[in-house]
């Protein structure tokens, strides 16, 4: 993949949350929380199961609307124009709902349609996209035979397809074995280096010390830390990632 | 147009996946046969008996009523066997049992018994039993009156009232009672052909995980129901189509041709039943999908639409059980204008090319509200929890 050039803003962060809160019944899900998510880097999103990391993800991805403060992708607003903003975007859900009875190759053409590309331009990148997910065998067979690192792969390949410069990953090695788990963070590495904005959801410690350049750990709908993983252990005098996070967050609850 | 990217995807699972669209598909092939079966079936049990033949125990000690009967092209065979027996167990579907003590009293003008074998909740058996009854009557009449006639009475003395029954229904009528249930079969097709597509193509969805990545993508609410209510409605009104033409074949079938049906389905009576049901199907696709949408899996979905199908049933019903009268209002309300129409045209009333528009148009309207519905739905947050979530 080629590297991406961005439109210069004078203002590195591409995916910005400023001040959201989102509240269902009884329950705050999220507290002015604020990010961002600059080019370049791999930021992680940390934190326990009910931490608010979901709510923000659907914030970002115009999924969820916040009851108060905003999100901005590419400047664009993502609650006024949620058309614009997801075409910037490319997302892997952490669940990887596939349609069993449509083959790889359709799976990322229908992604493709999805996105408004010219159909003269889908067939050359669906084919590129295939070669570089390591898809080109899989490529008619139906989905519904696929393993869950193939899936994934998949879902990957059918969020790049329009070549976002923002990208969002809940979980991303959910349920892969070490291999596949190993080429998505080669593959999310990449992209940041090609220049993209990466947002990382994990709860897997090693990985995210491995893989993000910056982390944000939430408790409790609130952004408790942020910094480089160094500077996180660093700050509360923990030797591992994982330690500094059960530090922050205030009790081992929560951790997978 | 991205909704025509959503319906070729969606189409084309569902022509690979086969369940969903046969489930439908099937009911357009089987309904008209069936229909078809069961008209041969009432022309034929409800019309004239023709010779019969009972068999009867003792028929030897009555021969006069032996003759009668003949002459009514009734044949008594001597029964071999325990008769009554043989009824029950139906073997034979009527029997006679002249009573030992009948020539004595027959020969001294006190009632003779005979003995009706038959099943009443057997079609054949009640229906030659009426016949032979009939027939036993009209014998016991004869007699009477020569009885009279001997002892110096005019018959017409002891018979103040004379009913004459003239029934004109042919056996076209009586299956033309069957084809009265046609409305309701056809409304049906509308209903039932699109029904596994759309719990799958909304519910399903939901049940895979599938949904938010749809979402994920810069499309329209409105743009992915649209996909999605197109096809549905390509698979009902193909549904529908399917039943019709079917519905053809089975009238060109030699033995429904030979029943005097008032209506024939002819290419003109098949339009208007299209144009008719292609705004129904429609209209029924977009709420399917709105109810579907509310639906976590595929099974959850699939309860809820089935209960769905009694809605064009019900007009069927009020009507049939006189808990209302068709009125002119019920002519442009989705459904029951449908019911309305269908049976104006069963009975051979073309409707007119002015309230065919006003109902399709309102049909279609009330269809473009579910859609808006459906669409609504999709924006619910809580469209992103699945079964498990």
């Amino acid at each position: 993949m080629a590297a991406l050039h961005r439109v210069d803003r004078g203002d590195p962060a591409m995916i910005r949350v400023q001040h959201i809160r989102k509240q269902y019944g009884s329950t705050l899900a999220v507290n002015d929380v604020s990010l961002d998510v600059p080019d370049g880097m791999v930021t992680g999103l940390l934190g326990p199961n009910g931490a608010g990391k979901t709510t923000t993800i659907r914030a970002i991805t115009g999924l969820t609307r916040p009851d108060a403060g905003g999100v901005e992708v590419d400047g664009v607003n993502v609650a006024l124009h949620p058309m614009q903003a997801r075409a910037q975007l490319g997302v892997v859900p952490e669940t990887i709902g596939v349609y069993d009875h449509l083959t790889v190759r359709e799976h990322v053409e229908y992604s493709a349609q999805l996105q408004g590309l010219s159909a003269t331009y889908v067939d050359g990148r669906t084919a590129s996209l295939l070669a570089q997910m390591g898809l080109t065998a899989l490529a008619a067979r139906r989905a519904g035979g696929l393993s869950m690192g193939e899936r994934r792969r998949l879902a990957l390949a059918r969020a790049m397809v329009h070549q976002p410069r923002n990208l969002v990953f809940d979980e991303p090695t959910n349920g892969l074995d070490v291999m596949s788990a190993r080429e998505v963070r080669r593959e999310i590495r990449r992209l940041a280096a090609a220049g993209c904005a990466v947002l990382v959801s994990s709860h897997v410690m090693p990985e995210v010390a491995m893989l993000c350049d910056r982390v944000i750990v939430m408790a409790a709908g609130a952004i408790v830390a942020s910094g480089t993983p160094a500077e996180l252990m660093q700050q509360v005098g923990c030797a591992t990632l994982e330690d500094a996070f059960v530090r922050v967050i205030g009790s081992e609850e929560g951790l997978n | 147009m991205m909704f025509l990217a959503i319906a070729r995807k969606e189409l084309r699972e569902a022509v690979r996946d086969r369940r969903s669209l046969m489930s439908g598909l099937l009911y357009g092939l089987w309904g008209p046969l069936v229909m078809g079966l069961a008209l041969i079936a009432m022309a034929g049990h409800q019309g004239d008996v023709g010779s019969v033949t009972v068999q009867a125990e003792g028929a030897s000690q009555a021969p006069g009523l032996v003759a009668f009967l003949a002459s009514r092209n009734v044949t008594v065979a001597e029964a071999t066997g325990d008769l009554a027996a043989a009824v029950r167990d139906r073997r034979v579907p009527v029997g006679l049992i002249v009573r030992a003590d009948y020539p004595g009293k027959f020969t001294t003008s006190r009632p003779a018994p005979v003995e009706l074998l038959h099943d009443t909740t057997w079609t054949e058996s009640a229906r030659r039993s009426a016949h032979l009854r009939g027939v036993l009557t009209d014998y016991g009449k004869v007699v009477a009156d020569t009885r009279l006639v001997l002892r110096g009475v005019a018959p017409t003395a002891v018979a103040p009232l004379r009913v004459l029954d003239r029934d004109f229904a042919t056996p076209g009528d009586r299956a033309a009672r069957m084809l009265a249930t046609l409305p309701i079969f056809v409304l049906l097709a509308a209903f039932i052909g699109g029904l596994g597509v759309a719990a799958d193509a909304a519910a399903g969805e939901r049940e895979r995980g599938s949904l938010e990545s749809l979402l994920l993508h810069p499309v329209g609410r409105l743009s992915i129901v649209g996909g999605k209510w197109l096809t549905v409605s390509l698979v009902s009104v193909a549904t529908v189509t399917l039943a019709l033409l079917t519905s053809v074949a089975v009238m060109q079938h030699p033995r429904v041709k030979n029943i005097d049906l008032p209506i024939g389905l002819s290419p003109i009576d098949t339009g208007h039943v299209l144009l008719l049901l292609v705004p129904l199907a429609v209209f029924a696709a977009a709420v399917q999908l709105s109810i579907a949408f509310q639906a976590r899996t595929y099974k959850e979905a699939q309860t809820k639409l089935s209960t769905l199908i009694f809605a064009p049933m019900l007009p069927g019903f009020l009507f049939a059980f006189g808990s209302i009268e068709p009125a002119h209002w019920m002519t442009f309300t989705p459904m029951m204008g449908q019911h309305v129409m269908l049976t104006a045209l069963v009975r051979g009333e073309a409707p007119t090319v002015m309230n065919l528009g006003v109902l399709s148009a309102i049909t279609l309207a009330a269809g473009a509200a579910a859609w808006l519905t459906a669409a609504h739905q999709l924006g619910r947050e809580s469209v992103l929890r699945r079964a498990n979530g």
